[in-house]
């Protein structure tokens, strides 16, 4: 077969047959083209056309430069939770995200979201839009923030998936504010899905989230979380000023441990080292002893607990307070009790919105409690325990399945899931906590638990220092350290008692959330110290 | 050589080695050799299988004459407490020991859950809308026979509870420590859809439910029961407690108008709806009249019991929270 039509390619060597076939391919396949543009010469004519009368839209969509500040315009941009029925048929500007966009030929369904509030937005081909518009408007990155000005228009139908469910956008133009990138880490609709198994959907998990904590932070569920913390903050200044509570700063840069060595940052500090505020205690109290009478203190507390679990963090904001007192340690007590109740209601009643949302995605029963706050003692609630089968001393600490069993008995007997649990066995408090004056066993001291986990701990402090060195001295402290604490109490100071609960805590406990990363804008734990 | 000769004759192919055993299979086995002996505390089973006495061994005879000289000594306490109670006036069954409870049965007819030193405690849920209003009576009457600490509450769930309402039971300020009251009684005004329920031990029980059946429990509490006494006049009140709960607060108004006949066939003869006084059923019923406002249309028997319960003393706290008529 050999010299039978040999062809030479082009580098002077005999093609094979596989090669020829494949010219011979390419070749018929350039002649199709040809002859299906010669048959079609009319439509190519009018896709030119289409091309050369951009004129439609053109100058009406777009990318916006960046905005160094160019020009100073006056336009009212309205909130997408502002576009009710009330503005039907009203020309308006809204900024907003692009959460999702569908193009179907002609039209372009895309929805706005603005936090927790959405609404649909739909530009169709037609004598003010053209195919170019709707082609870019399917384009935009999602997430990117674009401004929006159109009609907006009462629907027939409710739109069931967003927020806004009786007005819809007839855009007009449309342009890029800030464009997004094209890949995102997580989708924004992912991370808003209840994560009840059993779906084929996608959902994110925690550590996911916690790695892009800026895409995490804008679903709805989350911004509803931080608004009800900043409520429980709110709720917690508003009550202790209306009781004549001052607030103060207390410095977290401090010489010595404040709770006991172990758990303690330690951060060198010029010439020598000193250490983060493990809690604002020793600064609390020596502001009650400088005649401030009722203190409360808001910010971080530092913990370097190796504990890698649901409910703890290296780093969070201590809600504090210590207040004088006159005869009982009980006015203190009743006091945050009614705090707690404060607080709660005011949640109840004014963040009813943001805890449904939450609840949709993370699904808890709704936080009860009674008014006043329940009160029990400690040696009531080891009776209980034993009723219910645990073997436990009279004076033995609470482990955390006790606590948790607690909880649910009391919940089954008083339906509440804030109580106080009062006068603790002595043994298991820190020095500086009052002892019992009839019993020596116990101790002037009360913690309160929400949904059977502890969140406040507090006592009577005592306030004689020759009393304070003598504890201090039967716990085996080294009273060099605690010097300055001591002496503090030297010059006339007054009875008085307190405590201190994690605002992280106290969120995740109301919202019944399960764990404490998620109320925790940007956590710090162990393994974690970024973002 | 000698070895040569030795295998051939056991018929083996010629071994250039040869292993000495290390263990020498004709030496003397140890057996338990033990560091320490534990003496048997189980006595000889012989002294038993025989059925005499004679192989008893000392230790079970100590043990039994101990045995019979506490008994002894507890029968001996026992005589001399009921004494010394006899002398004082003190009403032994109030203040139950569990040692002597099987003896405790015959000495006093009822036993009473109320302990010194252990607090019992009652947690009843309510609906602002209809307040228990027996509960206040026979609370007046308990804390004639021991130390309540009553409290009322206010649930997240009942916002709307009236003011009047939030001192139902007096929060008054404890006096000592929770150990030292035997009854502590807590209501907590909730939104409850059928009636008023109580919790006593939640690992043990469930919801006791219902104004009637609260009351009976109370009413047991005290000293004496009222169904302790006369089985007859048990059933009698038994069957007002029922008619209070089944027909006056859960009736229609068919039912209400027939347990207002009854009721008023039965005052015609006496003036109390039980006996000769003042029973738990007269304050149940009186309580579910006044909750379901049937005071006003009652007939005339009715009307002057209820005018006669309004006026004694026990009522005083209940008639503050009549709903207004």
């Amino acid at each position: 077969m050999e010299g039978q039509g040999e062809v030479i390619g082009p580098d002077g060597q005999p093609i094979s047959k596989k090669a020829l076939k494949k010219q011979q391919k390419e070749v018929e396949k350039a002649a199709k083209k040809a002859a299906h543009k010669q048959q079609n010469p009319q439509q190519q004519a009018q896709g030119d056309g289409d091309e050369k009368e951009n004129d439609v839209a053109e100058g009406r969509y777009g990318n916006l430069p960046l905005n160094q500040s160019q020009e100073k315009i006056e336009r009212k941009i309205y909130k997408v939770c502002e576009l009710t029925p009330d503005l039907a048929d009203k020309k308006v500007w809204v900024r907003a995200r692009l959460h999702t966009s569908r193009a179907k030929g002609k039209q372009c369904f895309f929805v706005l979201r603005q936090q927790k509030w959405t609404v649909q937005a739909l530009s169709a081909v037609g004598d003010r839009v053209s195919k170019q518009m709707v082609k870019f408007i399917a384009g935009i990155t999602k997430e990117s923030i674009i401004d929006v000005e159109g009609f907006v228009r009462k629907v027939g139908q409710k739109i069931e998936s967003c927020s806004q469910q009786d007005v819809e956008l007839h855009a007009e133009q449309v342009f890029v504010v800030s464009a997004s990138a094209q890949r995102l880490p997580l989708q924004i609709e992912d991370a808003s899905r209840p994560e009840t198994g059993g779906e084929d959907l996608a959902t994110v998990s925690q550590d996911t989230r916690l790695e892009n904590r800026i895409l995490d932070l804008r679903t709805a569920t989350s911004q509803s979380i931080f608004r009800l913390e900043a409520g429980v903050c709110r709720f917690f200044r508003d009550c202790l000023t209306q009781q004549n509570f001052v607030e103060i700063h207390t410095p977290k840069i401090i010489p010595a441990a404040s709770e006991g060595g172990a758990n303690v940052f330690t951060v060198s500090y010029f010439k020598t080292n000193a250490f983060l505020a493990q809690s604002p205690q020793l600064y609390k109290q020596m502001a009650i002893c400088s005649e401030f009478d009722r203190v409360f203190t808001v910010g971080a507390v530092f913990r370097a607990e190796d504990s890698n679990t649901h409910r703890h963090l290296t780093e969070f904001v201590g809600l504090d307070l210590e207040m004088a007192f006159n005869f009982h340690y009980h006015e203190v007590v009743d006091l945050i009790g009614n705090m707690f109740v404060y607080i709660f209601k005011g949640l109840q009643t004014e963040y009813a919105e943001e805890i449904a949302l939450v609840h949709k995605q993370f699904p808890a029963e709704p936080f009860k409690f009674l008014e006043p706050s329940l009160r029990i003692d400690y040696a009531e609630g080891v009776a209980l325990l034993r009723e219910a089968g645990i073997e436990m001393e009279d004076d033995e600490d609470l482990s955390t399945p006790n606590e948790k069993l607690l909880g649910r008995l009391i919940k089954a007997k008083y339906d509440t899931d804030f109580f106080i649990m009062d006068k603790f066995p002595l043994a298991v408090r820190p020095f500086y906590t009052m002892p019992d004056p009839s019993n020596n066993k116990w101790s002037n001291s009360y913690d309160m638990f929400m949904r059977g986990e502890e969140i406040l701990s507090g006592a009577q402090r005592i306030h004689d220092p020759e009393f304070l060195t003598k504890r201090a001295l039967e716990h085996g402290c080294d009273l060099e350290k605690i010097k300055g604490y001591i002496d503090s109490f030297r010059y006339g100071a007054p009875p008085h008692a307190g405590g201190g609960i994690g605002l992280e805590r106290v969120t995740m406990l109301y919202l019944g959330l399960d764990n404490i990363r998620k109320t925790s804008l940007f956590p710090r734990d162990p393994k974690r110290l970024t973002p | 050589m000698a070895s040569a000769v030795a295998q051939q004759g056991s018929g083996t192919v010629p071994k250039m080695y040869r292993v000495k055993p290390f263990f020498d299979t004709n030496a003397e086995i140890v057996s338990n050799v033990a560091m320490y002996k534990v003496k048997k505390f189980e006595s000889d089973t012989t002294g038993i299988l025989s059925g005499g006495e004679e192989q008893v061994p000392e230790r079970v005879r100590k043990l039994e004459q101990r045995q019979e000289k506490v008994l002894q000594e507890l029968q001996k306490l026992q005589q001399s407490v009921q004494a010394m109670a006899q002398q004082r006036g003190v009403n032994l069954s109030a203040a139950a020991s569990p040692t002597v409870g099987a003896a405790a049965t015959s000495a006093s007819s009822d036993q009473s859950p109320l302990q010194n030193g252990k607090l019992h405690d009652l947690v009843i849920s309510a609906d602002p809308s209809s307040a228990p209003l027996s509960l206040l009576v026979l609370l007046k009457q308990l804390s004639t026979q021991c130390q309540v600490l009553t409290s009322t509450f206010v649930h997240s769930s009942a916002t709307d509870t009236p003011e009047k309402l939030r001192a139902f039971l007096h929060n008054g300020p404890q006096t000592g420590a929770r150990s030292t009251y035997q009854l502590a009684v807590t209501v907590v005004w909730k939104k409850i859809a059928n009636g008023p329920r109580m919790m006593v031990s939640p690992t043990r029980q469930t919801y006791v439910e219902g104004e009637a059946n609260i009351a009976r429990y109370l009413s047991r509490l005290l000293q004496p029961a009222y169904d302790s006494s006369d089985a007859i006049t048990a059933t009698q009140i038994d069957e007002l407690l029922d008619l209070s709960q089944q027909q006056i607060l859960g009736g229609n108004n068919k039912e209400r108008s027939a347990a207002l006949r009854t009721l008023n066939a039965r005052l015609g003869k006496a003036q109390w709806l039980v006996g000769a006084s003042l029973s738990v059923a007269d304050v149940v019923v009186w309580s579910a009249v006044q909750g379901a406002r049937l005071g006003g249309d009652a007939p005339a028997n009715v009307k002057k019991w209820l005018k006669a319960c309004g006026e004694n003393e026990l009522f005083q706290e209940a008639v503050k929270f009549l709903p207004p008529s």
